[in-house]
């Protein structure tokens, strides 16, 4: 197990140096990030050979990628080139957010999600679970972007004019007259978060459904009946136990690209989390904020694969790493 | 103490009704071994999930008959007490030991659990228990091994783990369908040896259901052949095996090699499948196989009628026309030299 674990975090290693040069790479070649200065004929070619100078933009790729990334080793993702600020500071600051919002919305998709793929299974072409399968292939086909605008409209604009009063907001994460508080952080975060948790719920309870079913179909369901459980431990118990191992992998695997943040519903909600940071960032050509996140969620991701792994081992008996 | 009487299992399904048992009556004494044998498709499964109320329902009805346990209709048991009855009074093992256990339990917690629903007892007395069955079985180690999980364990172990958590509640009868199918062939003579060696420990009756008619030669005291949903053939497993009055059995019988009289009688194949349970043949449902058919096998649906004292079987030949039809074939194609 621990021979396993050490192989695979060197195995990380090798990963993530990989996906530092291409995340350099990539961003680098999105454009100049000096673009407008240099559009400007108010500043003079000498000022700009000076701020190139600053950010090391006059090298050579390999050489700011050496230059960079032996900052990232020593744990400072650099400066951002708009902001004048540690990149370590922007991005630390948007973390809070994107982990609310996220956390949030997964706590409803797994809420909501499990059960009913478990019910849909169990009942399976139900008119409840025709209902599910309806509603979650709108849940694949629609489009994250219009689902927050539809809900935006609905709960933001046409619930305020009718209550009176706002009831949800559509873009923030607080507000300066209400003084902040939970309260007001739920009215802010609801929106967002249902957004991405009716888009992974369509996901989510197809998959748990099809699991379940799969498991509903073992000769073990029958022996644990065979024994006079009644259906419902057989289903609570046998089955559940079973039909959880992949949900909870694909879970461990999400995670990673999870904490990455929305970009598109955190766009939509002008939520300020990394998503949007992100989006914002790589229009701007902020490439340093623009790589920070991207080699985060790298790390993240490299780092919930391992989680994901161990998790299997742990939930699956079947499965050891001696 | 089992009484089955004209026992009725259909499924409703798009094309039809599957009339997959269709009339079948036997009885069970405690301490006797019935075997049931027939091809796949012949109802075995189902008369034995029938007598655990195991059938999927919906699908599943049964029109007609009654299973009779000490007494009680097993048909009109309500949901509740035929779980107090499953696994206690009457357990049931699986063909298949690589996926009857659940894979995510140790097979003491398995065990146990079996235990503990129908008895009243602690946690560590029910391991105690646990570790005591699965020696009783014959698993080397019990107290390391009722901590194991089912795939640390082999086939055959398997298969003596699910035996073991059949007997835990020591129940009056144990359904084995088609234990030793899945099992190589030196591990299948010891799981039967092994269920020999309980039934004389613990007195338990047997329904022993399989395609395999060396099985219930070795094992069974009485024997219902089933075709097509119904018993063609019943009686003393001596008697149905040396003297078969229905040839179906007869050609069962004839169809398997046999160590003693290797090279002198040639093997004779059942030609074609076993009929669609949806629409079976008009007069006899074996008539489209069956090597001694005539006129009216193809007009007559015979019933169930003795032979021979305790030995009945469904066909319309009496027994010397029989024995005269079976002599020609022997003569025609069987001895040689």
């Amino acid at each position: 197990m621990i021979s396993y674990v050490i192989r695979k975090v060197l195995f990380s290693l090798v990963v993530l140096v990989f996906a530092s040069i291409f995340i350099f790479g990539l961003v680098s070649l999105a454009g100049d990030p000096l673009v407008e200065l240099k559009q400007n004929p108010r500043i003079r070619a000498e000022d700009i050979q000076r701020i190139s100078a600053i950010y090391g933009l006059d090298r050579s790729y390999p050489e700011q990628y050496l230059f960079w990334i032996k900052g990232v080793l020593q744990g400072d993702l650099g400066t951002s080139f708009k902001q004048n600020a540690p990149v370590n500071e922007i991005i630390g600051q948007r973390i809070f957010p994107t982990v609310l919002l996220m956390g949030t919305s997964i706590l409803i998709t797994m809420i909501f999600a499990i059960p009913f793929g478990i019910y849909s299974a169990i009942r399976k072409y139900s008119w409840l679970d025709n209902l599910g399968t309806f509603f979650a292939f709108l849940g694949f086909s629609m489009p994250i972007f219009w689902l927050a605008l539809i809900l935006q409209l609905v709960f933001g604009v046409y619930l305020t004019e009718w209550a009176g009063t706002r009831v949800f907001y559509t873009s923030g994460i607080s507000d300066t007259n209400s003084g902040g508080g939970l309260v007001d952080l739920i009215k802010h975060l609801t929106l967002p978060a249902l957004s991405l948790a009716i888009i992974q719920s369509a996901v989510y309870s197809r998959f748990q459904r099809s699991a379940m079913l799969d498991v509903l179909s073992s000769d073990y369901l029958r022996t644990a009946r065979a024994k006079g459980l009644s259906r419902r431990t057989v289903y609570l118990k046998h089955a559940l136990r079973n039909a959880l191992i992949p949900t909870v992998t694909l879970l461990a695997l999400y995670m990673g690209t999870i904490l990455g943040g929305a970009i598109i519903t955190e766009t939509v909600f002008a939520w300020p989390g990394l998503g949007f940071l992100f989006a914002d960032a790589l229009f701007k050509g902020d490439f340093n904020v623009a790589r920070g996140i991207l080699l985060l969620i790298a790390v993240l991701v490299v780092f919930f694969n391992l989680v994901a792994d161990l998790v299997y081992a742990f939930v699956d008996p079947r499965i050891s790493y001696d | 103490m089992l009484e089955v009487n004209n026992l009725k299992t259909h499924f409703k399904t798009q094309d039809g009704v599957v009339k997959a048992v269709d009339g079948v009556s036997f009885s069970l004494e405690p301490g006797e071994t019935l075997g049931i044998v027939g091809e796949s498709g012949s109802g075995k499964s189902v008369t034995a999930l029938s007598l655990m109320q195991l059938n999927p329902s919906p699908p599943v009805s049964y029109p007609e008959g009654e299973i009779l346990f000490e007494g009680q209709d097993l048909l009109k048991a309500s949901e509740g007490r035929m779980q107090k009855i499953r696994g206690n009074d009457i357990a049931m093992i699986f063909q298949d030991p690589m996926t009857s256990l659940n894979p995510v339990f140790t097979v003491g917690d398995q065990i146990m659990e079996a235990i503990r629903i129908h008895q009243q007892v602690s946690k560590g007395e029910a391991k105690k228990r646990a570790i005591q069955v699965l020696r009783d079985v014959g698993i080397a180690n019990p107290e390391r091994r009722v901590d194991e999980y089912p795939h640390q364990y082999s086939g055959g172990m398997r298969q003596r783990a699910m035996i073991a958590m059949g007997l835990s509640c020591n129940p009056k009868v144990l359904i084995a369908d088609e234990p030793t199918t899945a099992l190589d062939v030196t591990i299948q003579a010891q799981i039967l040896e092994l269920m020999v060696d309980l039934q004389e420990k613990y007195g338990t009756a047997i329904v022993m259901i399989t395609h395999d008619l060396g099985v219930v030669a070795q094992l069974a005291d009485k024997v219902m052949v089933m075709y097509a949903g119904r018993a063609v053939e019943q009686g003393p497993t001596d008697d149905v095996f040396y003297d078969p009055m229905m040839p179906y059995t007869w050609s069962l019988l004839r169809s398997i090699p046999r160590l003693d009289t290797a090279g002198e009688v040639r093997l004779l194949p059942i030609k074609g499948t076993p009929p669609s349970l949806i629409f079976l043949p008009e007069g006899c449902n074996f008539n489209p196989r069956c090597p001694f058919v005539k006129d009216e096998c193809l007009r007559i649906d015979p019933a169930l009628e003795r032979k021979k004292p305790g030995h009945s079987a469904a066909c319309i030949l009496s027994p010397e026309e029989l024995e005269n039809k079976k002599h020609r074939v022997d003569q025609e194609l069987g001895v040689e030299g």
